[in-house]
């Protein structure tokens, strides 16, 4: 199964005019059609590339995909909203509410209204996906068994979810100064 | 005792807001008469230590009266920080002079903040903080967030307009993006309430809102309608879901005032300086640091200028 923007969003059809209608929409968010039945977990809802320390299993072939091998013909047509998408994920990771929001780093009550149909930002809709693909791509076939994937150590020590809340922490251009160093803090410097 | 330790000794006695009995300072080479003295806006700590900080910031004391005054004491002029509650006088951050310490042992103060009124020492602080630490909005967003700006200042001083009350139990209004450069700056603009504003989530949420306000709701509503539902003039406030439901409503009513006015229409770097803007709710005590150091305060009282300078 794919996911392609409703063409009311502005696409021009292929995944790479959908990526970018989902990430560059203005105020109200996307649409997504839900084409197929049961490709949620491998779903391309974006293709931007991923920088994140996970397991090779964790990436899928999916993600290399030309916009045409991606797009296959429609079978069924449900609408996807960023609520039924973060559902989804909820569902086949069985993370909590509380750890979602944390991998998103935005308080529990942000996902709620995100759930109840509050607007996300194009920057977290990029997120989702991202984080939905990630979950798509754990090995498993259970919530109970990705959700121990998502959290088992890798080499370096740092399981899946870890890394990703790492990339989410880091998305964001801070604006406030970097943090002094302890010297500096000190009067050392 | 020598200079040196003369102005050690001096420094330790000295406060941030202390203002010093000097008739001038010097800006640049240019010299500006000070009848009121100037004003030490350095922090405490940085003016008692001597060692490795041989300097101390001033700033030219100014006298303000009537509207101005008013504005300045209401924060709504950054150059102007009253030195107290009720005073007159103000640190005037456009002109700032660096002094030696060594030069101010024989300096003498002619007043100083109330060093137990600590309330009075932060507002100080805070004042002269805010005009060197405000986010660099881009030129070309400023526009975008004119109309909120606009909202609030006419709306603050008018007790018994619907959004008043909302005002006073917002905590602070902040804007996040992934990145800050046009075009296409995406914004999430935060609406941080007081602790104890918005309902404490249980394990799934707040629950559902009563069918009645849902379908209220979806009928598009202007901000005064939902400001006048979040605190009605009579009978009790909405709780609950309910309550929650209308401030993120309210959070995309004030989100979808910003945008520029008719006058940037063919203004091309403002119409694309912006791709989005997304309002969300917070609590205070829920507003992750994660989220705080992503964000900026929105200074809305800067932001239309240039009537504020």
């Amino acid at each position: 199964m794919t996911l392609i923007v409703e063409p009311t969003a502005r696409t021009g059809g292929s995944v790479d005019n959908a990526v970018d209608a989902v990430t560059r929409v203005s105020v109200v968010p996307p649409t997504l059609i839900l084409v197929g039945a049961a490709a949620m977990t491998s779903a391309a809802i974006l293709v931007a590339p991923i920088n994140l320390a996970i397991p090779d299993w964790a990436r899928s072939s999916t993600t290399t995909r030309t916009p045409e091998r991606v797009v296959a013909p429609p079978i069924s047509r449900d609408v996807l909203t960023p609520a039924t998408l973060l559902q989804s994920v909820r569902d086949e990771s069985g993370l909590t509410w509380d750890q979602i929001a944390r991998v998103f780093g935005v308080s529990r009550r942000a996902v709620h209204h995100w759930m109840a149909g509050g607007n996300l930002s194009a920057h977290n809709i990029e997120l989702l996906g991202r984080f939905n693909r990630l979950v798509g791509n754990l090995p498993g076939d259970s919530a109970d068994a990705r959700k121990a994937a998502l959290f088992a150590a890798g080499p370096d020590g740092v399981s899946p979810i870890d890394a990703f809340r790492r990339v989410v922490a880091t998305s964001s251009a801070e604006v406030h100064p970097q943090s002094a160093s302890k010297a500096a803090l000190l009067g050392q410097q | 005792m020598t200079v040196e330790d003369a102005a050690a000794e001096k420094c330790a006695l000295l406060r941030q807001g202390d203002i010093l009995d000097v008739s001038s300072i010097d800006v640049e080479g240019i010299r500006f008469d000070s009848e009121h003295g100037a004003v030490l806006i350095s922090q405490t700590c940085d003016i008692v230590r001597t060692n490795g900080r041989p300097h101390v910031a001033v700033a030219l004391v100014a006298q303000l009266a009537g509207e101005l005054a008013a504005a300045a004491h209401d924060g709504k002029h950054p150059r102007y920080v009253p030195i107290s509650k009720t005073s007159d006088l103000f640190a005037d951050l456009e002109l700032i002079a660096t002094l030696t310490k060594n030069g101010l042992a024989d300096v003498t103060v002619r007043s100083s903040i109330d060093p137990t009124d600590w309330e009075v020492q932060r507002v100080f602080a805070r004042g002269v903080g805010r005009r060197f630490s405000r986010l660099a909005l881009p030129d070309e967003l400023v526009p975008w967030f004119d109309p909120l700006s606009e909202l609030v200042q006419k709306k603050y001083d008018r007790p018994l307009s619907r959004f008043f009350p909302v005002l006073e139990v917002v905590r602070q209004f902040r804007i996040e993006a992934p990145q800050w450069v046009p075009p296409g700056v995406d914004i999430t603009l935060h609406i941080v309430l007081n602790a104890g504003e918005l309902p404490l989530l249980g394990p799934d949420g707040v629950g559902e809102p009563s069918d009645e306000l849902t379908s209220w709701v979806a009928g598009g509503r202007s901000i005064s309608d939902l400001c006048g539902r979040l605190f009605p003039a009579d009978g009790p406030r909405p709780g609950g879901a309910d309550r929650d439901l209308l401030w993120r409503s309210l959070a995309d009513a004030l989100a979808a005032t910003c945008r520029p006015a008719a006058r940037y229409a063919s203004d091309v770097s403002v119409q694309t300086a912006l791709a989005s803007v997304v309002g969300q709710v917070a609590s205070e005590e829920e507003f992750t640091l994660m989220q705080y150091l992503a964000s900026a305060e929105l200074d809305l009282a800067h932001l239309s200028a240039p009537s504020t300078e």
